[in-house]
């Protein structure tokens, strides 16, 4: 057979290029008439070299542009793993075009990223005989034009993802975005809408009742007068009249009756005050400016009751020291309630060994600047210098994705500087942390600017000094 | 001596009267604030020695009649009530010169305590 020369401009000397000749392929050379290149993997023309006769510089050529589509595959690679978003590159029916990008492989639990390339995604990834329930992928396909759609996490079923399907040129790419953390800020957000609403509408529920209530306790006084008038002329006509009975009942019990009527009532309307009272407390929390003068020790006492049970669950031992001459704070005793739960759970969920444990300690400050400083440490898993730097940042959590909001120690930060106070945190890797609330003693500050330091503001009536 | 007791809810206002009629005092009744700035005019105001009234009304709320009072009838003293406790309210009530400030529900004991106290 003979050999033709190489016809490429750049080829113009045969000889110049002898020392360049590749190696004889022996295993294409048998089947074909040629001089085939060594390691030239150009099985791909096999089928077309018969006809055409290739001649070896053509399939160096070939070689080089083969290198060159190697390059630029492995360049969008590397861009493709660059996304930090799971991507997917898929053909018409389910096969996967492209290695998985190293987001993807993980969101997967695919070791290696090629093995998957050309089997059905719904095989290599999820292990299945055919497509997932409810997958649009087809109906994307047949429109011809791609969409987005929520889910919840198809691995992990506490996370939210949100599904991009986008036709190219070269298949059809699918990226999963994690928006677990947008879903539940949203939540976050409805659930404070919710709740701002239901405050009002209770409130207003409040009220009413209160006023209606003044009725009752405003009147039985006033009917207990206008009975004790009238009791002396039934006594009277009682005396006269030794059988006189009133709802089948001798007078004497009647007369009894009749005052442990009124003391029901009394009763009655005063708890009623009380329950409504504590109601509308309840709803003003979070409000500002709910501060007053309370005692430390019953705030404390009252957020460790609340999620006592819950920190003992993790871990071994829950101590609470609160110092004995701790002297009354003017303070938000509701907001500082909510800080003192948020870092006792935080301290607990931070346990990792055997003997875990969390403090609380409240104590008079060293200065006298610092009024009272409440401490809550636990020796759990602690935290690097990076971390404890954005700890108090708003949406930085280090827990486990569903767990954390991101927004506890945002929210315990925000609420003791409106109270004038400050936190900081002590923490070691390993050893454990301490977070610390300084109050500060800013309340006779407080005091000399308002001019109302001698109004007593009992619950009931509210008086202006004489 | 003559109380104008204001309350936009007509059962609070007669429970007030009866109560405060029992104990001998005179009561003039007004639904609003503006019934009772009416009230004011329509009187002389000799007629009237002390006034009770209702903080959170439609129109006019119990600080604004307050302030109206301060501002045409100097010291004449005022007790304001409400159902709602709130300190901010009592704050803002004392600054405009309100006298006493009773939070409801309240008996008439302690109605008159404080009547007895402001007077």
């Amino acid at each position: 057979m003979k050999t033709v020369k190489p016809s490429m401009p750049h080829h113009s000397s045969q000889d110049s290029r002898q020392g360049e000749f590749p190696a004889r392929h022996s295993a294409l050379g048998s089947f074909f008439d040629l001089d085939f290149p060594r390691r030239n993997r150009v099985k791909g023309l096999t089928g077309i070299a018969k006809p055409f006769q290739l001649d070896p510089w053509i399939l160096k050529d070939h070689k080089d542009t083969e290198q060159r589509i190697r390059e630029n595959m492995s360049v969008l690679q590397a861009i493709f793993d660059g996304i930090p978003d799971p991507l997917l590159l898929l053909d018409g029916d389910f096969t996967v075009n492209m290695p998985l990008n190293t987001a993807a492989a993980d969101y997967y639990g695919v070791p290696n990223p090629q093995e998957v390339i050309g089997k059905r995604c719904y095989a290599a990834l999820r292990g299945r005989s055919e497509p997932c329930e409810g997958c649009p992928y087809l109906s994307v396909i047949i429109n011809g034009h791609g969409g987005t759609f929520e889910r919840k996490g198809l691995m992990d079923p506490d996370r939210f993802e949100e599904v991009t399907i986008f036709p190219t040129g070269i298949g059809v790419l699918i990226r999963i975005k994690d928006i677990t953390r947008a879903k539940l800020m949203e939540r976050q957000l409805i659930q404070s809408q919710k709740l701002a609403s239901l405050g009002l509408l209770v409130s207003g529920i409040v009220h009413e009742i209160k006023n209606l209530n003044n009725c009752v306790t405003f009147n039985i006084p006033i009917l207990r007068e206008y009975l004790k008038e009238l009791i002396p002329i039934i006594d009277d006509y009682a005396e006269r009249n030794g059988d006189f009975e009133l709802f089948g009942m001798s007078y004497p019990e009647f007369r009894g009756d009749l005052f442990s009527l009124l003391g029901n009532l009394e009763h009655a309307s005063d708890r009623i005050s009380a329950t409504v009272s504590d109601l509308g407390e309840f709803v003003r929390r979070g409000d500002k400016g709910r501060q007053r003068w309370v005692e430390l020790k019953e705030v404390i006492e009252r957020g460790v009751t609340v999620c006592r049970c819950h920190v003992q669950r993790m871990v071994k031992s829950f101590e609470v020291d609160i110092d004995g001459d701790l002297c009354p704070i003017f303070t938000d005793p509701q907001a500082l309630e909510q800080v003192l739960v948020n870092l006792l759970i935080n301290a607990g969920q931070a346990a990792e060994n055997e003997d875990s444990w969390v403090r609380l300690r409240a104590r008079r400050g060293d200065t006298c600047g610092d009024g009272v400083v409440i401490e809550v440490s636990d020796n759990g898993c602690g935290m690097d210098e990076e971390v404890r730097g954005k700890v108090f940042e708003p949406l930085f959590s280090t827990k486990e994705p569903g767990r954390g909001t991101g927004l506890g120690l945002f929210v315990a930060h925000t609420l003791i500087e409106e109270l004038g106070g400050r936190i900081e945190v002590d923490s070691e890797p390993g050893k454990g942390s301490t977070f610390r609330i300084i109050l500060n003693n800013a309340n006779h500050r407080r005091i000399k600017n308002q001019q109302f330091s001698a109004i007593k503001l009992p619950v009931r009536r509210q008086v202006l000094p004489q | 001596m003559n109380i104008l007791v204001v309350d936009d809810d007509a059962l609070q206002l007669e429970t007030l009267r009866r109560g405060l009629k029992n104990k001998g005092y005179q009561v003039l009744e007004a639904l609003s604030g503006k019934e009772a700035v009416k009230c004011f005019a329509r009187s002389n105001m000799a007629k009237i020695d002390l006034v009770l009234s209702d903080y959170l009304m439609p129109g006019m709320n119990g600080i604004e009649l307050v302030k109206k009072i301060r501002q045409n009838y100097g010291s004449l003293p005022v007790i304001l009530m409400t159902a709602y406790g709130e300190k901010e309210l009592v704050i803002e009530a004392l600054r405009n010169r309100c006298d006493s400030f009773i939070e409801k529900p309240f008996t008439l004991d302690q109605l008159m305590q404080e009547i007895e106290r402001v007077t």
